[in-house]
């Protein structure tokens, strides 16, 4: 078998403050649930190996600031990922319309790349006030995670990879 | 629908028509059109004007950078193909090649050697080690921080639109994708913030260690330098961007994550790699030494030198000396009493030797001397003064035996009898002895 190659990707999470970011990456990257709220101040960076059907990617996850009313996504912060995660917060719907805000930003700047809706913290599905059949309107694929489960994180970031490196091979 | 007035020309006139008008333009473009369908003409007039353009080409510096990877391919092949030639061609340059290459890893060498026992045996590496203990930082930090002017420990290559590592050379570090990606952000960040535009930020330090960067349009090149790195140093760096920029200008521009490419560019960020060393301490006292080793040493040289020169001549003459007086001592009828350099004094027997005869047959200067008369008993002198009070005749012989006076040969009754009376009174003769003694007649005398 010849030696694998392992194609290099940036990724970026966006999405509004409080709804699981780094919380999705910190269960994805150390498989161990952080258990406390993390605001990041600008960016964090972290990476994982992800072995696919189409390939292996080594994913620069680019964990990037909240999108609310004090602070803006740096559009800079987005160039040349390769995908991202929109994520919203399942409690609070408002996170869903920054989401969809944040897409048509990134579409408009960087064109159409593989990206997945992703409604956080399915573990309070009885408090949630957003209608996943309207979600699956919008044009986007969306899913149901929860960071304190890890319920689908290591799917959704598999999905991502994967699709990029299709991408990328195509 | 065709007019009346169209139908009426007929074909050949309107040929007629254009050969009158535009024979000579359509002659032309026939020239033209032939020049360029014929690859044969077109070669031929390429090559009559390729040596002026590849001339004018080379005044352009990137024009060899852009070439060399083609001429590269070309050698390789030709190679291939025959390597005897290229062989025979490199011959006369390949000998002093691997000569020099050969003197300079020797020279390498040795210069490691002597750090290498500089470093572990002479009194600065105790120091050192006393630092090290002191500080408690480790015993090569210190080394470094004394020896190292700088020195480049890692370089990346990055992407500049992604902020992924594309390769790296140096130090190996695991988290190398993770630092590039963070100084990108930070450009990022820093550049949106103070709202700079395109600029970046060139350089950074943590501690003693100092980050450079050289951004090109696709790439960029970072560099971790413990020390100071001088200004030329980041020149080679551009240098070493423009060149990767230029080979890789379309792997750069359309990447898609595949980072495999940019291995063969490796070589050029291992060549930004180096250390420079400071000027050995030794060197320095070479180039400038104390004034007071200067000239203090070699006057000290010279004062021991006539230090020694002066023992030497005294220990010479005292032995000169020396052997003076122990031959006047040897010599029969001299008795010494004190033989300080300056003077000799002593009792001499008046039949000795004259003092001077002695130390003259010795090459021995005059000398003051004082001498007063005795009588030796050195059985020389005995008979030497039996003798002059007894007045033997020729035929007469005298020697001493003990203290015995033996005479022999011929001589008068008379003159025996007389001797026998004298030779008595005599220091150091108690008899005679003269039964070899042949009396004969005083007449015949």
């Amino acid at each position: 078998m010849s030696q694998e190659s392992v194609l290099q990707f940036k990724m970026c999470l966006l999405g509004g403050s409080a709804v699981g970011k780094s919380s999705l990456i910190a269960r994805f990257v150390h498989s161990i649930y952080s258990g406390q709220y993390h605001t990041t101040v600008g960016v964090r960076i972290e990476k994982k190996l992800v072995r696919t059907e189409k390939g292996a990617a080594n994913l620069m996850i680019w964990d990037i600031n909240g999108e609310d009313a004090y602070q803006k996504v740096q559009t800079t912060y987005l160039r040349g990922m390769a995908g991202y995660f929109l994520v919203a917060d399942g409690t609070r719907e408002q996170t869903v319309d920054e989401c969809l805000k944040l897409h048509a930003r990134a579409v408009e700047g960087f064109g159409a790349l593989p990206a997945y809706l992703l409604i956080n913290k399915s573990d309070l599905q009885h408090e949630w006030r957003v209608d996943m059949a309207q979600l699956e309107s919008l044009g986007i694929t969306v899913l149901k995670t929860s960071a304190l489960t890890g319920e689908n994180v290591e799917l959704a970031f598999y999905h991502l990879a994967q699709q990029m490196v299709a991408k990328a091979r195509s | 629908m065709v007019s009346p007035r169209e139908d009426s020309i007929s074909e050949p006139s309107f040929d007629v028509l254009r050969e009158v008008l535009l024979s000579e333009e359509r002659h032309r473009l026939g020239s033209v059109e032939h020049r360029l369908n014929d690859p044969e003409v077109r070669t031929t007039e390429l090559a009559e004007v390729l040596s002026d353009a590849l001339n004018l080409a080379a005044k352009e510096p990137r024009f060899a950078r852009v070439l060399a990877p083609t001429i590269e391919k070309a050698l390789f092949e030709s190679v291939r193909a025959n390597p005897e030639g290229l062989a025979d061609a490199l011959f006369p340059v390949l000998m002093p090649t691997i000569r020099r290459v050969v003197l300079s890893l020797l020279e390498r060498t040795f210069e490691n050697f002597n750090r290498v026992l500089d470093v572990s045996v002479s009194p600065r590496s105790f120091a050192w080690r006393l630092e090290s203990w002191r500080t408690g930082k480790p015993f090569g930090e210190i080394v470094l921080y004394h020896t190292v002017q700088y020195r480049v420990e890692q370089v990346l290559l990055i992407h500049r639109e992604t902020g992924l590592l594309l390769e790296q050379a140096g130090v190996s570090n695991s988290d190398a994708d993770l630092v590039s990606a963070m100084l990108t952000a930070i450009q990022d960040f820093a550049r949106d913030s103070f709202q700079m535009g395109d600029a970046t930020i060139r350089t950074f330090k943590i501690g003693d260690l100092t980050v450079l960067i050289e951004t090109s349009p696709h790439a960029t090149i970072a560099t971790a330098v413990r020390g100071t790195s001088p200004a030329e140093y980041s020149d080679n760096l551009a240098v070493a961007l423009e060149t990767i920029q230029l080979r890789f200008s379309s792997d750069l521009s359309d990447f898609q994550g595949d980072t495999s490419v940019f291995e063969a560019a490796k070589p050029i960020l291992e060549g930004c790699l180096t250390t420079v060393y400071m000027q050995q301490p030794a060197q320095k006292s070479k180039a400038a030494p104390n004034p007071v080793l200067r000239f203090g040493l070699p006057a000290l040289g010279l004062v021991a030198l006539l230090g020694a020169v002066w023992w030497g001549w005294n220990a010479y003459q005292a032995g000169r000396w020396q052997g003076a007086v122990q031959a006047l001592r040897l010599e029969p009828g001299f008795l010494i009493i004190e033989d300080s350099q300056n003077r000799l004094v002593g009792l001499r027997d008046p039949l000795a030797r004259e003092p001077q005869v002695v130390l003259d047959s010795l090459g021995y200067p005059d000398v003051p001397q004082v001498w007063g008369e005795f009588q030796s008993l050195d059985p020389q002198l005995i008979v030497e003064r039996a003798r002059v009070a007894l007045e033997p005749a020729s035929s007469t012989a005298v020697e001493l035996r003990g203290q015995t006076l033996v005479l022999s040969g011929q001589a008068t009754e008379a003159w025996v009898k007389r001797a026998k009376l004298i030779a008595r009174g005599l220091s150091g003769v108690s008899n005679v002895d003269s039964r070899a003694l042949e009396l004969v007649e005083a007449e015949k005398k």
